[in-house]
C-alpha cells in the first residue's frame, strides 16, 4: 500500500532485501546460529505473534526473520528482524513500542533502546529486537555484539515526518505515526474502526504538544490525497463518533466535542487536512 | 464492522443503549453523536447488526456449586514480598510462602483447609498459565511449582494435575516440562505435527482437530476467519484457527478431563486494557480466536469465562505479579517491565481483573505514560457482573494488602 506522508519527504534509504542475509552465521566469540531462520511474510505474521500483529500490518509490514543463536555456556539469544514497507513504517513501530520510555545504549550505530533482557533497534526500513533470556551482563554484551553484526540498512527518514507539529512544543516520547485504527487507538478514542479513513493510504502524525502556559494537548494531523478525501473522512468521523462523545458545536468544517472525561476535543477540516486536538487532563 | 460496546448492554440492543444515553445527554444539554439520526444525516451506513453470540446457552445452564465468583465475591488479596526476586532471579521458597499466606488470607483458613474446600481425591486440576514472553513476563515456573506442591500436599497425585495453555510449543519455551514439575502433565490444546513444522496433515486437516470438543463451543455468527479485517484467510492464522467458521470449540481437556481449574495469569496490559484473569481463560480455552479479536475482543473474555466448562470449574485465580508489564505488548517489551514482587489471589476473576486494571493504570501514570480510562476497556468486567460472575464495581471490591517483606534492620 502506498502511504502519503504529511510532508514531501525526501527519503533516502536502502531497503533490506527479503533474504536472510541480514543475519550473521556467527559473531563474537563462540556464538552461532541455532537452526535455520524462520520467515513470516505479510499476514503470516499472525503465525508468530500471538496477538499484536495488527499494528505491524497496519503500518506496513513486509516480512519477519526469526533466528536463535547459541553461545558459550549454552546461552541463548533470539533475533527478530521486522522488515517494514518503508522507513516511516519502521519508525512507527519503533515509536509505538519504545517511544514512551527510550533507554538507548551507547556505542550502537542505530537508534535503540535496551534493557538487560532486550535490545530494540531502528534502522532504515527495519525494526529489530534481540532478546537475551538470561538477562545477565554477558547476555547484554552479546546482544550488543549481535546488533553490530546484523547487516542493517544505514539510512532512514531524512526529512522530519513530524514537521506539521511544532518541534518546540513536542513532549518527548509522545511522537507517533498513525496509519489506521490500531495505531490510532494508542492515543485517541474518537470512534470505532478506521474512523479517520487512514487505511486508504494516509499517514497521520501525532504528538503531545505543551503550550507556553503548560497545558498539554494531543494533536493529530492527517493530510489526505485531496480535499474531497478529507471531506469524506470528516463526514465518516461525524457519523461514527465514539458513543460517549457529546457535541458542543458542529458545522461543515469543525466539530467541538466533549469526551467521556469531559475533556474538549476539537476536529478541524482545512482543505486536504484534518487536525484533531485533544485536551489532556 | 461491529462496535465494541456490546458488553455495556447485555440486555437491550445497542440501539436501545444509544437511545438511553441520548436521552440522558439531552437532559444535560448535550447532543450525542454517533446516534442513528446523525448517521442518517451524513449518509453513512447504519450500524451493523448486533452479533448474537450463544451466551444465552451458557447462562441457561444451572450454576454448579463452586461457580464463580465462588465463596469470596469481590475479595482480592495482594501478597508482596521483596525477597521473591533476588538479583532478578525468582526465589521459589519465598513464592511458596507468599502463596500459602495468600491462601490463608483469602479463605480465612490454612492452605490445607483451603485445599479441602475445593478439591476431592478424584479431581483432575488444570493450571492455566500464560507462557507468552518467557522468561520475564510469562507465568513463572516457580509459582506453578508452588501450586503443584500445595495440591500434592493435599493428597492429589501428580498425574491428576495438568499445566495447560493453548499452545504446546509455547509451554516448552516457557520452561514447563513434566520433568521440571515433578511429573505433572503439560499439555497444549494446539499442536503441530511431530516434526514441529506443519499445522496441517497431508489431507488438509489441522493436526489439532481431535483435541477440540465439537459439542462445546462459543459461537459468533458472521464472524469468521475470512472477511474480518486483518484476517484475510484462516491459512495465515493456523496457530489460532483450527477450524474455519463461526464457532470456537473448547478443548476436550477443559470440557471432558478437568474437574477444577486454577488460573495463573500474569499482570500485563493489552493496549489500554489488561490481559489478566479473564483473558487468560477467554482466549486460552477455545480455538479460532483470531477472528474474534476485532469485533468481540473483550466480550470474549467474559462470555467464554461464562461457559459452564469454565464458570463451574474455576475455583482459584493467582496472578503472577512478581514482574509485570504495563506498556507495549502483548509480546515482551522490556522497557515496560516492572517488578511489583506480588501475587494477587481471588476466587472472583472479575474483581481481580478490575483490581489489576487499576494497578496497571497506576504503573502507566507512574511512568508518565498516556492512560486512557475510556469505559470500553472495563465494560466487559461490568458485563460479567451483570451475568452474576463477579464484582466489577471498584467501590465494592475489597483489596487486602499483605506485605511480607521484613522490615529493614537499622
Amino acid at each position: 500500500m502506498r502511504h502519503r506522508a504529511l510532508t514531501l519527504l525526501t527519503v533516502a534509504w536502502l531497503a533490506l532485501p527479503a533474504g536472510a542475509d541480514v543475519l550473521p552465521d556467527a559473531f563474537a566469540d563462540g556464538w552461532q546460529r541455532d537452526g535455520q531462520p524462520r520467515t513470516f511474510t505479510g499476514p503470516e505474521l499472525y503465525g508468530h505473534i500471538n496477538g499484536g500483529s495488527e499494528v505491524f500490518l497496519e503500518l506496513g509490514f513486509d516480512h519477519l526473520l526469526v533466528q536463535r543463536y547459541r553461545g558459550p555456556d549454552d546461552r541463548e539469544l533470539i533475533a527478530e528482524v521486522y522488515v517494514m514497507a518503508d522507513p516511516v513504517a519502521s519508525l512507527g513501530i519503533y515509536l509505538l513500542r519504545c517511544g514512551a520510555l527510550e533507554q538507548p545504549a551507547a556505542g550502537l550505530a542505530h537508534r535503540n533502546t535496551v534493557s538487560p533482557h532486550q535490545l530494540s533497534m531502528l534502522a532504515g526500513n527495519v525494526y529489530a529486537t534481540i532478546a537475551s533470556p538470561s538477562g545477565t551482563d554477558d547476555g547484554a554484551r552479546a546482544m550488543g555484539e549481535l546488533a553490530a553484526a546484523l547487516a542493517l540498512p544505514e539510512a532512514g527518514v531524512e526529512a522530519d515526518p513530524f514537521a506539521a507539529l511544532p518541534a518546540s512544543e513536542r513532549v518527548p516520547g509522545s511522537l507517533r505515526i498513525v496509519r489506521g485504527e490500531f495505531t490510532l487507538a494508542d492515543r485517541f478514542t474518537l470512534g470505532e474502526g478506521d474512523v479517520l479513513q487512514l487505511a486508504r493510504g494516509v499517514t497521520a502524525v501525532a504528538a503531545d504538544l505543551r503550550a507556553e502556559d503548560g497545558t498539554v494537548q494531543t494533536v493529530l494531523v492527517a493530510l489526505y490525497a485531496d480535499p474531497a478525501a478529507a471531506v469524506a473522512a470528516f463526514a465518516h468521523l461525524k457519523a461514527n463518533l465514539d458513543v460517549y462523545m457529546k457535541a458542543e458545536s458542529v458545522d461543515g468544517r469543525s466539530l467541538r466535542l466533549r469526551d467521556y472525561r469531559e475533556q474538549t476535543v476539537l476536529v478541524e477540516l482545512d482543505g486536504a487536512r484534518i487536525t484533531v486536538r485533544y485536551d489532556r487532563p | 464492522m461491529r462496535n465494541t460496546y456490546r458488553s455495556m448492554n447485555a440486555g437491550p440492543s445497542r440501539r436501545g443503549l444509544f437511545r438511553g444515553i441520548g436521552a440522558g445527554a439531552a437532559v444535560a444539554g448535550g447532543v450525542l453523536l454517533g446516534v442513528p439520526a446523525l448517521a442518517d444525516e451524513s449518509g453513512a451506513p447504519a450500524p451493523p447488526p448486533e452479533i448474537k453470540t450463544n451466551i444465552d446457552a451458557f447462562t441457561a445452564v444451572p450454576r454448579g456449586p463452586l461457580a464463580i465468583p465462588g465463596a469470596f465475591p469481590g475479595r482480592v488479596v495482594r501478597v508482596r514480598d521483596d525477597r521473591c526476586l533476588r538479583d532478578d532471579v525468582v526465589d521459589a521458597a519465598v513464592v511458596r510462602e507468599m502463596l500459602d499466606a495468600g491462601l490463608a488470607e483469602l479463605t480465612g483458613t490454612t492452605p490445607a483447609e483451603a485445599f479441602a474446600r475445593w478439591f476431592g481425591a478424584d479431581e483432575v486440576v488444570g493450571l492455566k498459565v500464560n507462557p507468552v514472553g518467557p522468561p520475564v513476563i510469562s507465568t513463572k515456573p516457580e509459582l506453578v511449582a508452588a501450586v503443584v506442591d500445595w495440591l500434592r500436599a493435599g493428597g492429589l497425585p501428580a498425574r491428576q494435575i495438568v499445566v495447560w495453555d493453548r499452545f504446546e510449543g509455547m509451554l516448552a519455551d516457557a520452561g514447563y516440562t513434566p520433568d521440571s514439575l515433578g511429573g505433572v502433565r503439560v499439555e497444549g490444546l494446539q499442536i503441530m505435527d511431530e516434526e514441529g513444522e506443519a499445522w496441517r496433515t497431508a489431507d488438509g486437516r489441522h493436526v489439532s482437530e481431535d483435541r477440540f470438543d465439537l459439542e462445546a463451543f462459543y459461537e459468533a455468527p458472521g464472524v469468521t476467519g475470512q472477511g474480518v479485517a486483518g484476517y484475510p484467510d484462516d491459512t495465515y492464522y493456523l496457530n489460532q484457527h483450527v477450524f474455519a467458521g463461526e464457532r470456537s470449540y473448547f478443548g476436550k481437556l477443559v470440557t471432558r478431563e478437568l474437574t477444577r481449574i486454577i488460573n495463573l495469569p500474569v499482570l500485563k496490559n493489552t493496549g489500554h486494557g489488561v490481559s489478566v484473569a479473564t483473558k487468560n481463560l477467554g482466549y486460552g480455552a477455545v480455538c479460532n480466536t483470531g477472528r474474534l479479536h476485532r469485533p468481540l475482543f473483550f466480550d470474549v473474555c467474559t462470555e467464554v469465562t461464562a461457559a459452564p466448562w469454565i464458570r463451574d470449574k474455576l475455583v482459584l485465580n493467582v496472578v503472577d505479579a512478581i514482574r509485570a508489564q504495563y506498556g507495549g505488548g502483548p509480546m515482551y517489551d522490556a522497557q515496560y517491565v516492572v517488578r511489583p514482587r506480588a501475587l494477587y489471589l481471588a476466587t472472583d476473576p472479575f474483581a481481580l481483573d478490575m483490581t489489576c486494571h487499576r494497578h496497571v493504570l497506576q504503573l502507566r501514570r507512574d511512568a508518565a505514560m498516556t492512560t486512557d480510562e475510556h469505559p470500553r476497556y472495563t465494560e466487559y468486567l461490568h458485563y460479567g457482573e451483570r451475568l452474576g460472575l463477579g464484582v466489577a464495581a471498584p467501590e465494592r471490591i475489597e483489596l487486602v494488602d499483605l506485605d511480607r517483606t521484613p522490615a529493614a534492620t537499622p
